[in-house]
């Protein structure tokens, strides 16, 4: 059974000019998943979240929040409750501290004592910001700046998090902070519409990704049904004989695409186009021609790889 | 632990506790004292040397320097720091999560008006005691302090509207949003030479004169709306100048309101702006009544009434007139569905011609009646015709004008709409003003008639001067310039707009 959509888009366009930065968009994200927007500089991302957010007007088409459709030049404060909005650029209050920060946020959305200050604690802890509570924003670095600007737009607890590139510009450190956040709101059942045009920054915990180019959707699917789709497996297969031995049975087998020496030890990376039970036959026809196989190691195809080969060169 | 008191605040108004907590900070609150006291110090030090110089009564002279310094001081500084606030809030985009908050716009200006200028309220608390007891010992009456504070208050709140809408219309022209600090300094420059002798110079005139406590007493003026006689009784004129401020901060409300949600939208929607040209024109007309005897064009009420419904469509043309990507979603979105003649008279999108049209109508629903029935004589009801017609024909060409200047692909649209309008409007006069004295006046009264003032045209010199014919046939030719003006740009404006988007895009507005 499939969960219900929490975001629907019907036909969305915003034109500026004579260009479409969204173009006619249909998109729908089911409750719980992490939906990864993928694609070029310029692709339209920023728009498409900006409207959901209902910080930007469409010029056609309509959005559904939990099945509401959103008023044009006006906005139903239920709807606004359920999103949370992290836009690229994170602006904050210099003159506030940390606390009072998320408190001033809290209360515009209708938060109360004594259900606030533990609101508050929770997202400082979720966000690993509890040592700095009482500092002033302006000292902050800007790992922890981005991290209470995701604080801000989860302290209400929405149902919807829209966040628009969210580890761009940071670290390395920071990325994985920020991102083990996002995992941690994944575990919370929150559905979460991330952007970005960095494949590996959503590979690990994406359950369906969107692809747009020049403002079109033009790919929108469950992460494992692309996985499934490609349908090709890297496989890494070392020896302790002769190189020129296992090449020779590896491209001679049916179903093996590509064939590649790899640099480090006697190893040969290849592409398998095959089932489970293939790849079991493989490795079972290189035992049985006497070849002494040390390591067999699968990976599954990256993104990057999969949209190359779709033909979304700008996207990969 | 945050104080209970404050912590009702922030669940009453969230903005007003973030002010609270990002101004009272102890170091600003200690600066604020120290200067307060050391003002007491000197202001005390100037009254000791002033029984010394013999002065009889100087705490009277006080009291009536600090009624102007206090609202002055007021007004400037307060009206600077919430355009500042407001647009640099905007210029940083922070004011987009408070726009996104589910919160009412109402409770956002409300905490901005009340929290952004708090320093400020605490220097001014600190001042009343002094000012209430220069008062008592200069022997003002209790009546007069109520009414200066009454008026302070409100005034003060009707002028920190004014700065909130002067900064949310200029905060996302581009040309502001790089200069917000000059930005605030115009509106701080505006208040201390325009608003705030604008109210303290009514409140002298109209409120004050009835209490002959004070310095300079004037005699009250014969000031009269609809006959009401507005100047003759104290209780009338603060109960008329209230009303009017509490009606000026409706509207300024409503399109607050409007703009903080929708920085995009026009300032006023259209619907709206037939409800404010009525309200104004009841307003001004009101003061015109009773001056109005007969027809005379060459000075007094015809000429002032002309010129302030003149700034009146100024301000609409602006108001209602929309930029360039609120027209292509109305050509993409709003016109192919709805029947256009509705989108044009009510659309949030549609150009403003249209509605500047029917705003004139009501004007003219208004107005017509009061100059009919002060007009005496064919001749007298020929001119008014020609000026009314001019007047509209005027007040389209600067619509038409400014809406295609505003779907124009520039930037700041704004400034080169508003630019173009002082020009047209203000260097020919400039111009023939300078040159009146060799032109002589008859050749000077033509050419304004010419620029569209016909009701110049009609002044006593001239009619002394010239058949009535004459002027009435220079105002067909004047008119007859005009209305072809405003077909060429009517024409340009329609074509220009039915060639915005190419007709691929349009596909795309078409249902499926």
């Amino acid at each position: 059974m499939t969960s219900p959509a929490i975001v629907s888009t019907q036909q969305l366009t915003k034109q500026f000019d004579d260009l479409a930065a969204v173009d006619q968009v249909n998109l729908t994200i089911d409750t719980g998943e992490v939906y990864g927007l993928i694609g070029p500089n310029g692709a339209g991302k920023t728009t498409l979240i900006r409207m959901l957010a209902a910080a930007e007007e469409p010029t056609v088409g309509d959005i559904f929040i939990q099945g509401q459709r959103m008023l044009r030049g006006d906005t139903n404060p239920e709807i606004q409750r359920q999103i949370g909005f992290l836009p690229d650029d994170f602006p904050l209050y210099d003159d506030l501290t940390v606390t009072d920060y998320l408190d001033y946020f809290a209360r515009l959305y209708f938060l109360k004592e004594p259900q606030l200050s533990d609101r508050i604690e929770t997202v400082l802890n979720l966000v690993s910001l509890t040592g700095k509570r009482d500092s002033l924003i302006g000292g902050l670095s800007r790992g922890m700046r981005q991290r209470l600007s995701l604080a801000r737009c989860i302290i209400h607890q929405p149902t919807l998090l829209l966040l628009d590139e969210p580890v761009s510009g940071l670290d390395p450190i920071a990325r994985i902070e920020m991102r083990n956040v996002i995992k941690r709101l994944q575990a919370e059942g929150v559905t979460i519409l991330i952007s970005s045009h960095v494949l590996s920054d959503l590979e690990d915990f994406c359950t369906s990704v969107g692809v747009m180019e020049k403002g079109r959707l033009v790919e929108s699917a469950r992460l494992q049904a692309l996985y499934e789709r490609s349908n090709v497996q890297n496989i890494i297969v070392g020896t302790t004989g002769e190189l020129a031995d296992l090449e020779a049975a590896l491209t001679s087998y049916d179903g093996v695409q590509a064939c590649k020496r790899l640099a480090v030890g006697s190893r040969i990376g290849i592409e398998f186009s095959g089932s489970e039970d293939e790849i079991a036959a493989l490795l079972r026809s290189l035992i049985t021609a006497g070849l002494p196989i040390v390591d067999f190691s699968r990976t599954r195809e990256s993104l990057e790889s999969i949209f190359l080969k779709m033909g979304y060169q700008e996207t990969a | 632990m945050t104080n209970p008191l404050l912590l009702q605040i922030g669940n009453w108004n969230p903005q007003l506790l973030r002010e609270i907590r990002g101004r009272l900070k102890p170091r600003s609150i200690f600066a604020t004292v120290a200067v307060v006291v050391i003002a007491h110090g000197l202001i005390f030090l100037g009254i000791w040397q002033s029984f010394e110089n013999g002065t009889p009564n100087p705490f009277k002279d006080l009291f009536w320097l600090m009624m102007w310094l206090i609202p002055y001081g007021l007004y400037f500084i307060g009206g600077y720091s919430l355009v500042n606030d407001l647009t640099t809030e905007e210029q940083r985009g922070t004011l987009n999560f408070v726009r996104l908050s589910p919160r009412p716009s109402p409770t956002i200006l409300l905490g901005k008006l009340l929290g952004v200028p708090l320093l400020f309220y605490l220097a001014i608390a600190l001042f009343v005691p002094l000012h209430l007891l220069s008062a008592l010992i200069g022997g003002i009456s209790l009546s007069f302090i109520l009414s200066f504070y009454l008026m302070l208050i409100a005034e003060g709140i009707f002028i920190f509207c004014l700065a909130m809408l002067f900064a949310l219309v200029g905060a996302s022209q581009s040309v502001v949003k790089t200069q917000p600090a000059t930005y605030s300094v115009t509106f701080a420059i505006l208040t201390l030479m325009f608003f705030s002798p604008a109210v303290l110079f009514w409140n002298r005139a109209v409120l004050w004169s009835h209490f002959p406590s004070i310095q300079e007493y004037t005699e009250p003026p014969e000031l009269q709306w609809f006959y009401f006689p507005v100047g003759q009784n104290v209780w009338v004129g603060h109960g008329f100048t209230l009303a009017t401020l509490f009606v000026g901060m409706v509207l300024m409300w409503t399109v607050l309101k409007r703009r903080l949600k929708n920085p995009a939208a026009t300032l006023i929607s259209k619907r709206q702006s037939y409800a404010l040209t009525a309200c104004l024109e009841l307003l001004i007309v009101g003061f015109f009544v009773p001056g109005i005897q007969d027809i005379d064009f060459s000075e007094g009420p015809v000429v002032a009434l002309y010129v302030l419904n003149m700034v009146l469509f100024l301000v609409l043309i602006f108001a209602l007139s929309p930029t360039r990507q609120a027209l292509l979603d109305w050509r993409y979105y709003e016109s192919p569905q709805i029947p256009h003649g509705a989108t044009l008279m009510w659309g949030e999108r549609s150009p403003a011609p249209a509605a500047i049209a029917i705003n004139l109508l009501i004007v003219g629903v208004v107005v017509i009646p009061l100059l009919l029935w002060a007009a005496t004589g064919r001749e007298n009801l020929l001119s008014l015709l020609f000026v009314a017609l001019g007047f509209s024909s005027q007040a389209l060409c600067y619509a038409v004008l400014t809406q295609r200047i505003l779907a124009a692909k520039v930037k700041n649209p704004w400034a080169w709409a508003l630019g173009t309008l002082i020009i047209i409007i203000a260097v020919p006069l400039i111009v023939v003003s300078i040159l009146s004295q060799s032109l002589g006046p008859v050749v000077t009264t033509f050419i304004w008639a010419v620029m569209g003032f016909q009701v110049i045209l009609f002044a006593p010199e001239m009619v002394s001067q010239f058949n009535i014919a004459i002027l009435i046939l220079l105002s067909v030719a004047t008119l007859a310039m005009q209305w072809i003006i405003l077909g060429l740009l009517a024409w340009h404006l329609q074509h220009f707009l039915s060639r915005m988007g190419s007709q691929e895009d349009r596909a795309i507005a078409q249902p499926n």
